[in-house]
Formats: C-alpha cells, sequence, structure tokens
C-alpha cells in the first residue's frame, strides 16, 4: 500500500512538472533571443580586440549547437 | 607565527578560496536571469558558512577530534555512513565540476576541446597533492585565488547603483519564472553552504594542531573571510547583472561568461577571467579531493594527513587518488560542465540537513565541547537556512529537470 501511494505521488508530481505549451514556447523564444545577443555581444567585443580569435570561433560553434539541439526539441514535438 | 599574520592569511584563504566552478556559474546564471534580486541568497548563504566554518574550526580546537572522527564516535558506525554517503556523494559530483571548469578554461585559451583536458589536470592535481603539503594546498591556492578579485574590479568598473545592490540584500519575490527563481536561490544556497568548505577547515585545524588560544582567530577568519568571500560572488553576479541581463542573455553555457570580465575590462578581462576560472576551480579541487581523503580515513580511523609521505598514509593517498581520476574520468564523457555544476549545487543544498545536522548536535555536546556549547542563534540560523534550503530544493529540482 504504502508503495503504490508514494508511485502514484511520484507519478501525479511528475505529470505536474510538465511544461505547459505557452511555457515552452516563451521559454523557447528567450533562448532564441538570449543566443542572438550573446551573439551580437561578441561580435562588438571581437570588433574592439576584447576576445581572442580562437574563443569568438568556439562561442559561435556553442551557439550554432545550441540552435540545432533547440530545433530538434521543436521538431520532437516538445514545442509548438 | 603571530596572530595578526595568521588572520591575514586565514582571510586570503577565505577570500581566494571562496570562489569556485559553483559560486561562479550560479551567480552568473543569477545575474543574467534576475538582475540584483538573488543578491540574498549569496549573502544568507555567506552567513550560513561562516557559522558552519567557526563551528568546524571550534570543534577542532577545543576537541582535537576532526569532525568525521567525532560523529563516528558520538553516533557509532552505522549512523555515520549516512553523512559519509551524502557528503562524499555531492562532494565527488563538485570535484568533477571543478575539474570541468579547470578544463573549460584551458579550452578557451587553446581551443582544445575541454574533455582532452581532463585526464591532465586530474593527474596536476593529483601530483600536488602527492607531493605537497597541507600549507601550499591551503595557502598557496589561496593566495592565487585572489586573481578572482578582478570580479570586484569589473563590478565597480560597470557603476552598479549601490542603493538597489543594497535593496537587494532584502528577500523578495520573483517578477517571473518562479521555478527557476527558487531553484537559483537553492542553487546558491548549495554552492555557499558547500559541506567540503566546513569538513576541509575542521581538518586544517587539526592538521594545525589547533587550541583554545585559536578561538579568536577562529571567529575572526570565519566570519570576515567568508564575508569577503561572498563579497567576490556577489561582484559576479553584479557583473552578469549589467552585462547581460539588459540584453536578455542567460548563461546556458560558460562560453557566455567570460563577457562579464571583458565588457568592463576588454582583452585584460578575458585573460582575467581565464584565469580566475582556472586557479578558482583548481584550487577548489585540491581541497575537495583533499576533504574525501580525510573523511573516509578519519571517519574509519585509518592514518591520515597531508603533511605524512604518501607511503606512510596509504589509504589516505589511495581515497584522493581514485576520486581524482573518477571524477577526471566524468568530464572525458563530455558531461555539460555548466549542467553538472548547477545541479551538483542542487543536491547539496537538498543534502544540507544531512551534513548539517550531525555537527550541529556535536556542537551542543559538551562531552566535546565543555563550555563552547553552541549558542541559540548559531543554532537557529544553521537550522533554518539548512531546512528551508532542502525543502525548496526537493521542490524545485523536479520542476527544473521536467519542466524544461
Amino acid at each position: 500500500m504504502p508503495i503504490t501511494v508514494v508511485t502514484v505521488t511520484v507519478c501525479l508530481l511528475f505529470a505536474g512538472c510538465r511544461p505547459s505549451a505557452t511555457g515552452t514556447a516563451e521559454r523557447a523564444r528567450a533562448e532564441r533571443h538570449s543566443w542572438e545577443s550573446t551573439l551580437g555581444l561578441l561580435e562588438q567585443e571581437a570588433a574592439r580586440g576584447a576576445v581572442p580569435a580562437e574563443f569568438a570561433r568556439q562561442l559561435r560553434q556553442a551557439a550554432e549547437e545550441e540552435r540545432r539541439k533547440a530545433q530538434a526539441r521543436r521538431e520532437g514535438g516538445s514545442e509548438p | 607565527m603571530s596572530k595578526l599574520l595568521e588572520i591575514a592569511l586565514g582571510l586570503v584563504t577565505g577570500i581566494g578560496g571562496f570562489l569556485e566552478a559553483g559560486s561562479l556559474a550560479t551567480s552568473a546564471q543569477a545575474g543574467a536571469e534576475f538582475g540584483y534580486q538573488l543578491i540574498w541568497a549569496i549573502a544568507l548563504g555567506a552567513i550560513c558558512i561562516a557559522f558552519l566554518v567557526e563551528m568546524g574550526g571550534r570543534l577542532a580546537a577545543v576537541s582535537h577530534h576532526p569532525l568525521p572522527d567525532a560523529m563516528r564516535e558520538r553516533f557509532g558506525i552505522r549512523f555515520f555512513l549516512v553523512p559519509l554517503v551524502a557528503v562524499a556523494l555531492v562532494s565527488f559530483l563538485v570535484l568533477a565540476s571543478e575539474i570541468g571548469g579547470v578544463c573549460l578554461a584551458l579550452q578557451f585559451t587553446t581551443g582544445v576541446a575541454f574533455r582532452w583536458w581532463a585526464l591532465p589536470v586530474s593527474a596536476a592535481l593529483w601530483l600536488f597533492l602527492w607531493k605537497g603539503t597541507f600549507g601550499l594546498v591551503e595557502q598557496g591556492a589561496s593566495l592565487l585565488g585572489l586573481v578572482t578579485l578582478s570580479f570586484v574590479v569589473g563590478a565597480l568598473k560597470l557603476h552598479p547603483a549601490l542603493h538597489q545592490v543594497g535593496a537587494a540584500l532584502l528577500p523578495s519575490l520573483p517578477t517571473h519564472d518562479p521555478a527557476k527563481y527558487w531553484f537559483m536561490a537553492v542553487s546558491i544556497l548549495g554552492a555557499s553552504v558547500s559541506p567540503y568548505l566546513f569538513y576541509f577547515y575542521s581538518a586544517g585545524a587539526v592538521e594545525d594542531d589547533w587550541d583554545e588560544g585559536y578561538l579568536g582567530i577562529n571567529r575572526v577568519v570565519a566570519g570576515l573571510g567568508m564575508t569577503f568571500g561572498g563579497a567576490v560572488a556577489v561582484a559576479v553576479l553584479v557583473c552578469a547583472a549589467l552585462v547581460l541581463h539588459p540584453r536578455g542573455i542567460q548563461v546556458d553555457r560558460y562560453e557566455q561568461v567570460p563577457f562579464l570580465l571583458t565588457e568592463p575590462l576588454g582583452r585584460w578581462g578575458f585573460r582575467l577571467f581565464a584565469a580566475s576560472l582556472a586557479v578558482a576551480c583548481f584550487g577548489a579541487a585540491l581541497e575537495i579531493a583533499l576533504l574525501l581523503a580525510y573523511l573516509v580515513a578519519q571517519g574509519f580511523g585509518w592514518r591520515w594527513g597531508e603533511n605524512l609521505r604518501p607511503r606512510h598514509a596509504a589509504r589516505f593517498a589511495l581515497v584522493y587518488t581514485a576520486a581524482l581520476l573518477l571524477a577526471g574520468l566524468v568530464i572525458v564523457t563530455g558531461l555539460d560542465p555548466l549542467k553538472l555544476t548547477i545541479f551538483s549545487m542542487a543536491l547539496t543544498a537538498l543534502s544540507l540537513p544531512v551534513t548539517v545536522m550531525p555537527l550541529l548536535v556535536l556542537m551542543n555536546d559538551p562531552d566535546y565541547l565543555g563550555d563552547r556549547t553552541n549558542g541559540w542563534l548559531s543554532n537557529a540560523a544553521v537550522l533554518c537556512v539548512s531546512v528551508v534550503a532542502a525543502v525548496v530544493a526537493l521542490v524545485t529540482i523536479p520542476l527544473q529537470i521536467f519542466g524544461s
């Protein structure tokens, strides 16, 4: 009996934690904006020589990886 | 050594040793996402860790017992295994995060992917512990850690509105994304109130043969050291609040964090950021690997001591050797160091009651402390923060895992 109660509680908790479609879309928008702004700031800092070219390359690659991950999540159906 | 010099060294240890992967990542994320709003969490964590560090030092100075040894003696081996496993598990995850931090600093400066650095960094840490002494680990790493003061310089150059920073010392409710806000708050508390800090400090006090004559120094070092250390973490948050927050940049990767210093300090900012990340994480990794060895060796009554040659404390040396190797292997897998860091910090907050309660019981036991037992204020402060942090972590961790 206690195991059943714990299992049901955990399932309800996890179900309750599922993101709403609006919340997911908002988060995806914020994530896209965040990476666009990051690349904008990178260009600004690179132009005044504040970041080495090698690091700029790494950050552009990281941004591209994150964009691909976000796209994969959208295509996976977790985002509208 | 004069008492003033001891206090100065203690303060350097507090300031230079406070910032590490956890406090850097959580402060940067919090500032980027919520501006100044979560400064109160850093302040609360710094107060709580100051109490705990003072207690760990007082226990060592008065009872001459290392903390794990006293816990096993007071509660018995069966009960002792619970905090042992909890502290060992969260400390191991934090150790892997710190190694990841050093590797990322090397990746930023060389272009070689961080996972390739994991085993060389583990080997360098191991060599440092194998050949070094306790003083070298504690003071050498902390002296170099003063480079993290560049965040304070950066924050001052960004001209923060000091009245807003001061106002954020009082807790406030989130304006958006409450789940993330509270998750960030507990992650900050987990980073500040890491068990490794007070376990390591207590072991160090025994290693340095403290007696009751050190109680005054202990109080000053714990109070001021952690306050100044907390101020460095606040500086990181302020930089993030002024550089990233207005642009809507969230910290999803460590690669976004160097901007905190490049914006105010230019090209030097990038170098100082890489040096701060590497040195702070390297120093913390040394302390955590050593703590794991202290924990197991003192808990099981083995011969221990960083000042002993490894062949005279073979099992002690074996523990830090194995911990460094395994933590290095975790990073070799390519696990995202930022995610690992943030969740390690939340888990640390979750485990606080298990890791802190036994210390509180010991600190109220006249058999160990005589007439130097805890006052009500320190008991209440530590108890409240630990329980509240654990409850909030219990609620927000599933929300973060399954909600995004």
